[in-house]
């Protein structure tokens, strides 16, 4: 299956008809679509599952997701209809898959409302399922292509579905049994099961010519009958048993949050350390700006000393006064000319002036100058540094509590109270599921027992003749049956034997090209129940006993999901919403590199912040389209894909 | 040796509002001000005279006491500049006692710290905050004038050189 092109037409964002054209070369898989939160990025991948298997839930819940999916304005624009249509070539034929919501007009969007559902599927340009709302017509034409089981595995949001995978549960061991054909074995073996006990009743019924073959086939009815009612109370505890795993399951991925809550307590530790640590130093600050300003008069002072220090330098003139009255003792001047009256005259005169009360004050006041030792400019850049120093640290305090705020509501939602009572409740059902174990290994030995008098009288009736022609026909079908289950049930164990290793083969292989420790990592292993494992040099555990981080779980859950569509027994494109979020550096370089050989067509939706320019160049190599999901320019709340922005290297 | 001088003010209300009672100054201590005050009142060439019923407060400190070297050092240096302008303005003689000049020239400082404290109060009711470096910026450049007014021009090197 590789997707050619996808129709919305008035689903969530996509107002009227928006078209894609998805195709992809066989060199180039990838198809990138870029998408700001809010866009359509979401919508876009919502869209693609809701086309090709409508919307998951109750009846409530289906008719609350269609609700949404009409596009708001096409509601009050009366356009009456929600359609998704996806254009897919498989195995040479080309299919188009279109499904529809009907919806009448309305003035307030909020109150639009589905009428009802269908979905039409062409093959080859032929209508194949027509405006059909019965899930088994459809089912007939998905199911050998793509089941919805299976599609998890190739259509996922990175940042939530992938998790699930790593939690055992019997939906996603029924999903992994999809995947790889397993399934479509194991529901062979129930037919033949079900095609052997209708043999056996007809066999039962059939007219008996001999008296005593007649009572041993009436011992057996009833040992029929005994047996159905324990299969019966079997199935009913094996399905208490299942509900048990899926609450534990839940109740495990509540006490995983909890964990998250130590983390955040942790975070929130570092964040008050932070805060004192700044509060610390804003005190500091401030204290010195006080102290600064209360400096004000002096630093204002300090301008008028420094100059006076500058520009009355009075040592000369002091040293003046000594070669004046040496000039007028002598009577002759420096240059060697004696002194004429008037020579002597004016420097008497200057001598007077020098020795005035005036130039005394001067010199005083230059000498208190000279005591005001303040540093002024650097008196003035260290307040202007302080200051800016307090504007920083007031507006990082200001991010810190708001961060610290955040953090102690999140941890106030779960007490200590939550993780104890959540730690019962899980040791609760985990005996509910050992009981129910040990009442399911009971009603099997009660099973044995009822078959081995079951045995017993089927060699009896083997043993006597007279067995009439309707007898020996029933008999014979149902003794072919049972082998034909038997030969099947063998293959079924051979076939996810190979199948299992050549799975764990591939996904160990896959991660440990994608993980940031191949030297601690030896790779995964895969239990008989499909629980995933991580293999290190000296221990095999289960992944949430290794407790990788939110990163390597991603990788995990890739690796496994690449380990499945390697051998998958259908080929479908894989199409990822949000792949990088949550990973570091180095596991995003090596999933990136990864992208190329996930499958034959790969559609990434993507946030501008999740690859860089470097990735994106990287990735143009392998990518047939580039796309962007934007608004339209005209109406704010409608969505269009057009040619991204960032593909000017697409080759 | 210390100057004895007496710190007051006949803006008592203000230094209650300023530095006793307020959160908004950064002031701990009355002659903090009184420096502040003092020097602006100086560059701006303002003085705040004692009028009728508006009597001197009690002394705050005297300049000696002052713990503080660069107060005590700029309040000295601005009043030995008052001191001179005085004298070279020619609003008092050469040859005045020595203690008038003295009590005129400290008399003159109190008024000049009590102009200026006012004007602070002023300008940060007008500015909202106390701007220390829009305070200094708004005074530096009229240094050269007042320490002329006071000392006379700066001396030139033409005195010492031959008389011609």
């Amino acid at each position: 299956m590789k997707i050619a092109s996808v129709t919305f037409n008035n689903y969530k964002p996509y107002h009227s008809e928006v078209a894609v054209d998805l195709k992809t070369d066989d060199d180039k898989p990838l198809v990138l679509i870029e998408g700001q939160n809010d866009r359509g990025k979401s919508a876009f991948y919502s869209g693609l599952k809701f086309c090709l298997y409508g919307f998951e839930g109750t009846r409530t819940e289906v008719n609350e997701q269609q609700r949404q999916a009409i596009n708001r304005k096409a509601a009050e624009d009366g356009l009456d209809e929600t359609s998704v249509a996806v254009e897919f070539l498989h195995e040479d034929d080309v299919y188009e898959i279109k499904r529809v919501i009907t919806f009448d007009q309305v003035d307030d969007p909020d109150e639009r409302s589905p009428n009802n559902s269908y979905v039409t599927v062409e093959k080859n340009g032929n209508q194949e399922v027509g405006k059909s709302d019965l899930p088994h017509e459809y089912n007939e034409v998905i199911n050998p292509i793509l089941p919805e089981k299976a599609s998890k595995f190739f259509f996922f949001d990175a940042e939530d579905d992938l998790q699930k995978y790593m939690k055992h549960t019997e939906e996603v061991k029924q999903a992994i049994e999809t995947v790889l054909g397993i399934e479509e074995i194991q529901n062979a073996i129930e037919d033949l099961r079900e095609r052997q006990k209708q043999y056996n009743k007809k066999f039962l019924t059939a007219q008996s010519n001999v008296d005593e073959y007649s009572q041993i086939k009436q011992d057996l009815e009833e040992i029929l009958f005994r047996k159905e009612h324990l299969e019966s109370e079997k199935k009913r505890l094996k399905n208490d048993r299942d509900q048990a795993e899926k609450r534990l399951s839940g109740i495990e991925e509540d006490l995983g949050n909890i964990k998250e809550i130590a983390e955040k307590q942790s975070k929130l530790d570092d964040t008050e350390n932070e805060i004192n640590n700044k509060e610390s130093e804003l005190d500091t600050k401030i204290d010195r700006r006080q102290d600064l300003l209360r400096l004000a008069g002096p630093l204002i002072t300090a301008v008028g000393t420094s100059h006076v220090e500058q520009c009355y330098d009075f040592d000369s003139i002091d040293g003046g006064e000594e070669v004046i009255k040496h000039i007028l003792e002598s009577g002759t001047c420096i240059c060697g000319d004696s002194l004429d009256k008037d020579d002597k005259e004016s420097l008497r005169d200057q001598l007077e002036e020098l020795a005035s009360d005036g130039r005394k004050r001067t010199i005083k006041a230059r000498d208190k100058a000279s005591k005001l030792e303040l540093g002024s400019e650097q008196k003035k850049e260290e307040f202007t540094l302080v200051q800016r120093r307090i504007y920083e640290l007031e507006r990082d305090l200001r991010t810190l509590r708001s961060t610290r705020d955040d953090l102690e509501q999140e941890i106030d939602e779960a007490t200590e109270d939550d993780h104890k009572q959540l730690k019962k409740q899980k040791e609760q059902t985990n005996e509910q599921i050992e009981e129910l174990k040990s009442e399911i290994e009971d009603i099997n030995q009660k099973i044995g027992k009822v078959e081995g008098e079951e045995e017993q009288k089927e060699r009896r009736i083997d043993s006597l003749g007279g067995a009439s022609e309707d007898e020996k026909y029933f008999r014979k079908l149902r003794d072919l049956t049972a082998r034909s289950k038997e030969a099947m049930q063998d293959l079924k164990e051979e076939f996810v034997e190979s199948r299992q290793t050549a799975v764990e083969n591939h996904t160990s292989k896959t991660f440990r090209e994608l993980t940031n420790k191949s030297d601690v990592y030896d790779g995964i292993n895969i239990t008989s129940e499909y629980k995933l494992q991580v293999k290190t040099d000296t221990a095999t555990r289960d992944v949430q006993e290794q407790a990788p981080s939110a990163g390597a779980t991603q990788i995990i859950a890739y690796s496994f999901i690449a380990g499945l569509n390697n051998y998958t027994a259908r080929k479908a494109p894989v199409v990822i919403d949000t792949p990088l979020s949550r990973l570091d550096k180095e596991h995003k370089d090596n999933l990136i590199k990864y992208y190329p050989e996930f499958s034959e067509q790969v559609i990434i939706l993507y946030h501008p912040r999740e690859l860089e320019k470097e990735d994106i160049e990287y990735l143009s190599e392998y990518a047939s389209k580039h796309l962007e999901i934007e608004q339209k320019e005209d109406e704010p709340e409608a969505a269009l894909i057009s040619p991204g922005q960032r593909q000017t290297t697409l080759m | 040796m210390a100057l004895s001088k007496s710190i007051k003010s006949t803006r008592l209300d203000l230094y209650k509002a300023i530095v006793d009672n307020s959160d908004d100054y950064p002031f701990q201590h009355r002659y903090e001000l009184f420096t502040l005050g003092a020097a602006i009142g100086f560059l701006r060439e303002e003085t705040y005279k004692k009028e009728k019923g508006n009597s001197y407060s009690q002394t705050f400190i005297k300049v000696g006491d002052i713990t503080r070297d660069e107060h005590q050092s700029a309040i000295e240096f601005i009043y030995s500049l008052v001191k001179a302008e005085l004298v070279q303005s020619g609003e008092v003689d050469e040859d005045i006692d020595e203690k008038k000049l003295e009590t005129k020239a400290w008399t003159r400082m109190l008024e000049h710290a009590d102009a200026g404290t006012d004007y602070v109060d002023k300008q940060v009711d007008i500015q909202g905050n106390f701007d220390l470096i829009g305070f200094v910026k708004e005074h530096e450049e009229k240094w050269p004038d007042r320490i002329e007014d006071a000392l006379g021009g700066p001396p030139g090197d033409e005195r010492i050189l031959h008389p011609e």
